[in-house]
């Protein structure tokens, strides 16, 4: 396992997938795992994206505020400036036609001087004219030659026959430019009434309004209540051109909207009736440039929002992760005490098996041992008895079958007995290199290498030297049987904590299978064969009555590790 | 060399027979009883030196029966014999003063050296 599926593993752990465990724990703590991450990350996460989104709209909202209001104020000081300059221009034209006398504005010479005054006090005028009830022109000034027109069947000619006064759409008229008209009227007494006509040009109102494109990507118009431009716009077209743009409904104030151009940005679009005239003022602002600020916000809270969110996951992970092991591990732990409670049953019970089973045979072998005893006996004594010599052969082999009766007996009484342990003080090493010393010459005769190893903080243990020279030999004797020539037995002793310390022997032999791993201290199991399969099931006892364990491991091929863990102190005596 | 007078004691009556058989092949005084009381009547009445004790027998006492047979005749040599494995009585009886605890089977020859050895060294050191 390289050290990046080390890492993945702390995050993802393996029973996420794998199917080593039993399918039962896998699905267990898969679901504690996502148990524990998700009501983790659920807590964790659910605040932080509410708080976010949260904040993203109020900042949104404020920015949008920021940037709307001067856009407002913009559209609403053009509102105004607008009415202003038109109501100013009308109520010059009222001054005048109150004034005045028809007399006088019907002599020409009066009305150019009037023009002439006009003209420099306002800005704008084109020309100025005076029109009777008729749709006559009486008298003209400005640069056309006008006089005498009649504009009886003109628009604005009926209306300002309805109204007071009246300010036009644009128009080409005869004049082939681009212009608006403002008209006064005049009632006489009797009912007739006469008009007095300005023309402003367009360009007087155009550089008004271009004066508030601030941005290069702005524009600001005029249309009608038709939709047709007033001015020329930078998107919509020239004056007089229809404006694809709905004519927005009527309102008193300034309105503000964003919609999508179909050039594809994002626009806010503004708007202003302008009082007393038919003009509409509509102003354009490109949204994304205004908002770049905001959106340069947004993305640094995102990524933020992002990279938390990550972080947050993989410490989920991590801890998830880490609890359910430890909790597997707690459980392993108990199931593994679980199951050496049940083997040390075990081992007791075919113990005491054993014990019961040696005892009842051990008496009548006694009895034949004494009785073909005495047979020998009487041949032997009897020099002359007939067929002596097979007989005492015959007897011979009944000994020898009751010897090796006797010999399992024994060793089953053996392992089950139980004895006074004579405590001393033991150097482990010491004991090692003894127990080698009785297997010494079988090493050098097949070749084997002999590696002690023994670190230096080892204590000597109070433990029954007997008995552990017993265990080593029947483990170290056992290894030897599992190698063959050039093999490598290590012994290795260290401590475990004050408590406890561990011989570990390792041998390079053939190994033993798994399945027959589980079995190896049970009495009579054995895969050799000349073993009584009583050797590891003694040592077993023995190791246990010491206080200490045994555990054993192994690799077909490669080798068996037995580690022997003994208390620094007789631990309490057990009886099996 | 004193002679062996031995008693041997065990609840196995075909054990008690053969084993006193053999000695008796050998020429040793032997008499084989195969409960505890009989035991201690035999050593009261005969001069015996050697009894040979099986220490775990169904419903007696064995080691009540070697501390009585002591307390009768101290320097009697009793040698324990059990089919058992346990090592505790045995200890038991060699704490009461038995000489040696042996397992069964037994080999007769080895007990009679045992016997005979245990006998004189008795004799030298008393003497």
């Amino acid at each position: 396992m390289n050290i990046f599926t080390k890492i993945y593993f702390t995050f993802f752990p393996a029973y996420l997938k794998n199917k080593d465990m039993p399918k039962e724990k896998i699905f267990r703590y898969r679901r504690l795992w996502l148990y524990s991450a998700s009501i983790t990350a659920m807590v964790a996460l659910a605040p932080l994206i509410i708080m976010t989104v949260m904040n993203l709209n109020l900042y949104q909202g404020t920015f949008e505020d920021e940037i709307k209001s001067p856009i407002i104020t913009r559209i609403s000081t053009a509102k105004r400036n607008l009415e202003f300059n038109l109501a100013e221009r009308q109520a010059a034209l009222s001054f005048i036609i109150n004034n005045h006398t028809l007399e006088e504005l019907s002599d020409n010479d009066k009305l150019s001087e009037i023009f002439f005054h006009l003209r420099s006090a306002f800005g704008g005028f084109v020309d100025l004219g005076l029109i009777d009830s008729q749709g006559n022109q009486l008298t003209y000034s400005g640069p056309y030659d006008l006089s005498g027109r009649n504009y009886l069947d003109q628009d604005w000619f009926n209306a300002i026959t309805l109204h007071d006064s009246y300010v036009s759409e644009m128009f080409m008229g005869f004049r082939g430019f681009p212009h608006f008209i403002i008209t006064v009227k005049y009632v006489k007494t009797g009912g007739d009434f006469y008009v007095l006509r300005a023309t402003i040009d367009a360009e007087f109102i155009n550089r008004q309004i271009q004066a508030l494109e601030i941005e290069p990507s702005s524009d600001a118009f005029l249309i009608n209540r038709e939709g047709i431009l007033q001015t020329p716009s930078k998107y919509y077209g020239n004056t007089l051109e229809k404006c694809p743009l709905e004519v927005p409904p009527f309102t008193n104030a300034v309105e503000l909207n964003e919609f999508n151009h179909e050039s594809g940005g994002m626009f806010f679009h503004g708007y202003a009736y302008i009082e007393e005239s038919p003009f509409i003022f509509m102003a354009l602002e490109r949204h994304d440039e205004l908002m770049k600020n905001w959106f340069t916000l947004r993305s640094n809270l995102l990524s933020f929002l992002g990279a938390s969110i990550i972080l947050v996951i993989l410490v989920i992970f991590w801890s998830s992760t880490r609890l359910v092991h430890h909790i597997q591990e707690a459980e392993d732990k108990r199931e593994k005490v679980i199951h050496d409670l049940e083997y040390t049953n075990k081992m007791a019970s075919i113990g005491r098996l054993a014990a019961g089973v040696a005892h009842e045979i051990n008496n009548p072998l006694a009895i034949i041992n004494q009785k073909a005893g005495l047979l020998k006996d009487i041949v032997e004594f009897d020099e002359t008895f007939p067929q002596r010599e097979k007989l005492n052969g015959i007897i011979d082999s009944v000994l020898q079958s009751v010897d090796r009766c006797g010999a399992i007996t024994h060793r089953f009484l053996g392992f089950a007995k139980r004895m006074d342990l004579q405590a001393e003080s033991i150097e482990l090493g010491h004991l090692i290199q003894e127990v080698l010393g009785f297997l010494g010459r079988e090493a050098a005769y097949r070749n084997i290498e002999i590696n002690i190893n023994k670190s230096d903080d080892v204590p000597t243990i109070e433990s029954d030297r007997g008995q552990l020279q017993q265990v080593f030999l029947n483990i170290i004797n056992n290894a030897f049987a599992a190698m063959k020539e050039n093999g490598i037995l290590d012994v290795s002793i260290r401590k475990i904590d004050d408590y406890s310390v561990s011989v570990t022997v390792e041998d390079t032999g053939k190994g033993i299978a798994k399945e027959n791993l589980e079995h190896i201290f049970e009495p009579f199991f054995t895969t050799k064969k000349e073993g009584t399969g009583l050797g590891l099931s003694i040592t077993y006892g023995i190791v246990k009555k010491l206080g200490g364990d045994i555990q054993v491991e192994s690799n077909i091929g490669k080798g068996t590790q037995f580690e022997v863990i003994l208390p620094v102190n007789t631990g309490p005596k057990r009886e099996i | 060399m004193k002679d062996l007078k031995v008693l041997v004691v065990d609840d196995e009556e075909e054990f008690v027979s053969a084993l006193v058989e053999r000695f008796t092949l050998r020429d040793i005084y032997a008499v084989g009883v195969t409960d505890g009381k009989l035991a201690v009547e035999r050593v009261s009445e005969h001069d015996f030196n050697t009894v040979i004790l099986d220490i775990k027998m169904p419903g007696i006492d064995g080691l009540e029966v070697l501390k009585a047979l002591l307390s009768l005749k101290p320097k009697l040599k009793i040698f324990i014999i059990t089919g058992y494995g346990s090592t505790d009585l045995g200890a038991d009886g060699l704490k009461a003063g038995a000489v040696a605890y042996l397992p069964k089977p037994i080999k007769i020859n080895n007990l009679i050296q045992m016997m005979r050895e245990s006998l004189d060294n008795d004799g030298e050191s008393s003497e």
